[in-house]
């Protein structure tokens, strides 16, 4: 499989911009290259808080010449799969329904997850765990019907590592459940035994716990990986900056990747705002590094 | 006596506004606020205002007692448009979760807020009733009492909402009485630059109406108290209007069903009015 013949999708920070400028970045992605973004989290947020987006956003993409290709759910604040509280799971699960419902309403087939950011003390890893199989037993009727593949990220903190998200895929052999492999993440957890005051470090803090460095992380995901995000990082920090700006192995990240049996798109989960990156710049960037000579998911016009 | 509660135009105000506004109506006396569409769509949007919110009001020595789902286009439980409708149930199960996390047992509806001109009356009412089918069995479950409102506008009359509640039967479904519009459906015709008959063009005559109370009163489980010169729906203080309020409010106050009342008043945006003069004003109303 070449990755290139893959739809390429942009995320971006859009929660930081109003309508006019929305629509302006909107036309700048298009201007670059950009054929689809990402229905990210802050996209879903506004979504679900006002209805009049609901009905605005698609005319602004379509003005754009754009599309979405694939999602990512909001996380942390009470919204996480392994969410152990009872008293909020409720609003948890009939939030993220509502969101498969958005992004299935988008032609998006896939949307990210993650098991879990926040923690909650006083329970035990068995409660998340309980708690993460109870969701998805609960989401995944609902992603099935609207054919919408729930993909679950590797992060740092426990379940969220990737033996366990494989654990979580195994289990429940469904073809609407997935892995999303960041290739960041991936970065950190094999190389960030060194950094003690780093992302790694800091996330498992929080949990009083300490990371479980792994470095194989894309092989174990592999079978699995349905969507990814590729970022570049220098260990210590979540950076999301360009590929090639960090410490990221791309060739060994690329070639795997393209043998990743139900990989259906490719993300750029570069942060253009937070690392002041121009869009022509991001869009050249993955252009070079997926090696699209095509132009098929970044066609200049030059 | 049932518990008051007060609507606010809650987003208008950053964070630190709204704390210090909560703070004011607390000064007052107030003890109960609305759990207002407004709020509902900040909550639905920001995750992390779900715990947030309740905690700034308990700080304020306030509650929620009754809400409001959002309204509006893709959002109104008469919405005929297929491809739209299943976002609308999602979003309004979402939040009737949402409600019931807050303590809140009685949720205004709007049958319909935009009328589709296009699309006959009879789909419109058709796509109200599948939706109350999908929608109560929800409100049931979470000890939530569905309240349709009179509005002056097409799929809202009383003849619209009496007819639902007819066809459902249940104790999670009831009417919100809305005291202006009901005005406005009685008066609007003697006054000159009504805005209602702009609501029914292209669709049929203003089915003008009367005695709206009386026809709700058996099925009201919260009303909706705001004045206006049946001229425009200005949402005012009790008493800035031509509303009759002693008549009114003492037969409102003979409704078997009703659980709570609520000032409607929209007191920045449209009028300009101290939260003190509010509470003053529905002091007086409700001695």
């Amino acid at each position: 499989m070449r990755l290139a013949d893959l739809p390429l999708t942009f995320c971006f920070e859009w929660e930081h911009l109003d309508e006019r400028m929305r629509r302006t970045v909107m036309a700048e992605f298009a201007a670059s290259g950009a054929k689809h973004l990402v229905l990210s989290s802050d996209l879903l947020k506004m979504l679900a808080g006002s209805p009049a987006f609901y009905r605005k956003l698609p005319a602004e993409l379509a003005d754009a010449g754009l599309s979405f290709v694939d999602a990512h759910a909001p996380y942390r604040d009470e919204c996480d799969l392994w969410l152990p509280v009872e008293a909020y799971r409720r609003q948890m699960l009939a939030r993220r329904k509502f969101e498969l419902q958005l992004v299935s309403d988008f032609g998006v087939k896939s949307c990210t997850i993650h098991v879990g950011n926040w923690p909650y003390p006083g329970h035990t890893l068995e409660e998340y765990r309980d708690a993460t199989r109870r969701s998805l037993e609960e989401l995944l009727p609902v992603a099935e019907k609207l054919d919408v593949t729930i993909c679950l990220e590797n992060l740092y903190k426990p379940l969220n590592l990737p033996d366990a998200i494989v654990g979580f895929i195994d289990e429940f052999r469904s073809e609407h459940l997935g892995a999303c492999f960041d290739a960041g993440h991936a970065n950190i957890l094999a190389r960030g035994g060194m950094y003690s005051d780093g992302t790694a470090y800091k996330s498992c803090a929080s949990m009083r716990t300490t990371p479980v460095w792994d470095a194989h992380a894309l092989d174990k995901m592999l079978p699995h990986i349905v969507n990814c995000h590729l970022h570049d990082n220098r260990v210590r920090n979540d950076d999301h900056d360009l590929p090639g700006t960090g410490s990221v192995d791309w060739k060994n990240v690329l070639e795997k990747l393209a043998a990743a049996p139900r990989l259906r798109c490719i993300q750029s989960e570069v942060l253009p705002l937070r690392n002041h990156i121009p869009l022509g710049r991001l869009c050249a960037a993955f252009r070079e590094l997926l090696g699209d000579k095509t132009g098929k998911n970044c066609e200049m016009n030059e | 006596m049932v518990p008051f509660a007060y609507c606010y135009d809650w987003g208008v105000f950053e964070e630190k506004g709204r704390q210090v506004a909560m703070a004011e109506f607390a000064a007052n006396g107030v003890k109960h606020i609305v759990l207002t569409s407004t709020l509902i769509e900040m909550i639905s949007g920001n995750p992390k205002l779900y715990l947030k919110l309740q905690t700034e009001a308990r700080d304020a020595g306030l509650t929620f007692v009754d809400s409001h789902m959002p309204f509006n286009y893709e959002t109104d439980i008469a919405l005929p448009v297929a491809e739209y409708r299943p976002q609308m149930l999602a979003r309004m199960k979402f939040n009737l979760e949402l409600i019931h996390d807050y303590g809140v047992d009685t949720c205004c509806f709007h049958i319909c807020s935009h009328y589709y001109k296009e699309i006959p009356m009879a789909r419109h009412m058709d796509a109200a009733r599948s939706s109350l089918e999908e929608l109560l069995p929800v409100a049931e479950e979470l000890g939530i009492v569905i309240c349709l409102e009179n509005i002056f506008q097409p799929c809202n009359t009383v003849d619209d909402v009496l007819t639902l509640i007819g066809e459902f039967p249940s104790p999670y479904l009831g009417a919100c009485f809305d005291i202006g519009h009901a005005h406005l459906m009685e008066q609007g015709m003697h006054v000159p630059n009504c805005i209602v008959p702009t609501h029914w063009e292209g669709v049929c005559p203003v089915p003008w109406e009367k005695n709206v109370l009386d026809r709700m009163l058996p099925h009201i489980v919260d009303c909706h108290l705001h004045d206006n010169s049946a001229d425009l729906d200005t949402h005012t203080i009790p008493g800035m209007g031509t509303i009759d309020w002693a008549p009114a409010m003492a037969k409102l106050r003979t409704a078997p069903r009703l659980k709570n009342m609520q000032s409607e008043v929209i007191p920045v945006r449209r009028n300009g009015i101290p939260i003190r003069r509010v509470v003053e004003s529905f002091d007086r109303l409700l001695k």
